[in-house]
């Protein structure tokens, strides 16, 4: 036997469903543009907005409508960071100076990482594109006797010597690259979860720049025992205390970071059912 | 309903007694206030907030994260003994205000 279609109604009904966590999502999107609230205010309001939610929905209403009404309870999203602003206009700076301190954190760490990659090339690329022939030059000797190609020592030189930055240069600009190609297919915040792991709390970012600076460190002293002091070189203290101050940069940064991290509830927002 | 700067000056001292009596949270506060007053006083209720860390800020509440019976977060607030301290001070200033007028409009003064 045929199903019987469904009355049209019904139909219609299902449509147009109230899809209550999507609209909460939006709203959170519309609070989350307005610089003045730090994600602690917005977690209250979502809590607040929550509690007139259910209070409404008691009390009758459908989702759509208690929605919209405790929507409006707490108000427009622009007058809410007007208040907040009014309140205290310090406040909308705290996580501006926080963000800005973890950026310049992360630009420091590529930078010096950039530059340990870029060694790291030198020595063990480099050789490669020196050795193969094939690799650089796919012509016949011919072909390259009238035409002017790079030779390979053009090439390295290009790429990996000491006074050529390109290679260099597209490094530091990996980050923007990498940015821009997640901004435009719309998986920037989804890629950045790690951030959240490494912003936990407090005491866990604590402990985590303290691993890492204890390695720093270890890796210091270990480039020290191996290192050979010959008659231009300069003493192995001198760069310790080079390389003990070189941290002083980061660990500021980190104390700055821990110091205006936002306090907010961490535990992952509800849905309702 | 009452002006609006009769409500914005009652704010400070209607949140530290509602905290006097036991910590709550933005929500609860509200109800409280619109249950008190008989509807007489209607927050907005997203600008409760700015109220509470001001003064939070003051040191006079303190608040803090915690999951409610139901299973919801919440951020309770509570009052500090600065907040108390302060409470005990506007409650006077509030009680002379209140027996001026009511003396003026011949009513009985029924609080102390």
């Amino acid at each position: 036997m045929a199903e019987s279609p469904q009355h049209p109604r019904k139909i219609m009904e299902h449509q147009t469903r109230f899809d209550v966590n999507a609209a909460i999502e939006n709203w959170r999107n519309e609070l989350s543009a307005q610089a003045a609230l730090s994600s602690d205010d917005r977690r209250e309001l979502e809590t607040h907005l929550r509690e007139a939610f259910t209070e409404l929905k008691a009390r009758g209403l459908n989702d759509e409508e208690s929605f919209v009404l405790a929507r409006h309870r707490v108000g427009q999203p622009q007058k809410l960071a007007d208040e907040f602003v009014k309140e205290n206009p310090a406040k909308i700076w705290r996580e501006r100076i926080f963000w800005s301190a973890a950026i310049l954190l992360l630009i420091h760490l590529w930078s010096n990482g950039s530059q340990m990659f870029f060694a790291i090339c030198r020595t063990f690329v480099a050789p490669y594109i020196l050795k193969n022939h094939h690799f650089i030059s796919p012509f016949p000797d011919w072909v390259r006797f009238y035409l002017p190609l790079p030779s390979n020592i053009d090439l390295y030189n290009l790429l990996f010597g000491t006074s050529s930055m390109l290679m260099f240069g597209y490094l530091c600009l990996l980050p923007v690259i990498g940015i821009a190609l997640l901004l435009s297919r719309g998986r920037l915040s989804g890629s950045f979860s790690w951030a959240q792991f490494i912003f936990r709390s407090r005491g866990w970012f604590l402990f985590i720049s303290g691993v890492f600076f204890l390695l720093w460190i270890l890796f210091i002293v270990n480039s020290l025992l191996r290192y050979e002091n010959q008659q231009n070189n300069p003493p192995p203290s001198a760069i310790l205390t080079a390389n003990l101050i070189s941290l002083l940069h980061p660990a500021t940064l980190v104390a700055v970071i821990a110091w205006f991290m936002p306090t907010q509830n961490r535990k992952p927002l509800e849905q309702v059912k | 309903m009452l002006a609006k700067d009769l409500v914005a000056a009652s704010s400070r001292p209607l949140v530290l007694s509602i905290l006097a009596k036991g910590e709550s949270y933005g929500y609860e506060i509200l109800q409280k206030v619109r249950e008190l007053s008989g509807g007489h006083i209607e927050w907005s209720d997203g600008m409760l907030y700015p109220v509470l860390h001001r003064l939070e800020r003051e040191k006079l509440i303190e608040s803090e994260w915690k999951e409610a019976e139901s299973g919801r977060e919440r951020k309770y607030y509570f009052l500090s003994s600065k907040g108390k301290k302060t409470l005990a001070a506007e409650r006077e200033q509030w009680l002379k205000v209140h027996n001026t007028l009511a003396k003026l409009w011949n009513i009985k003064p029924a609080l102390t």
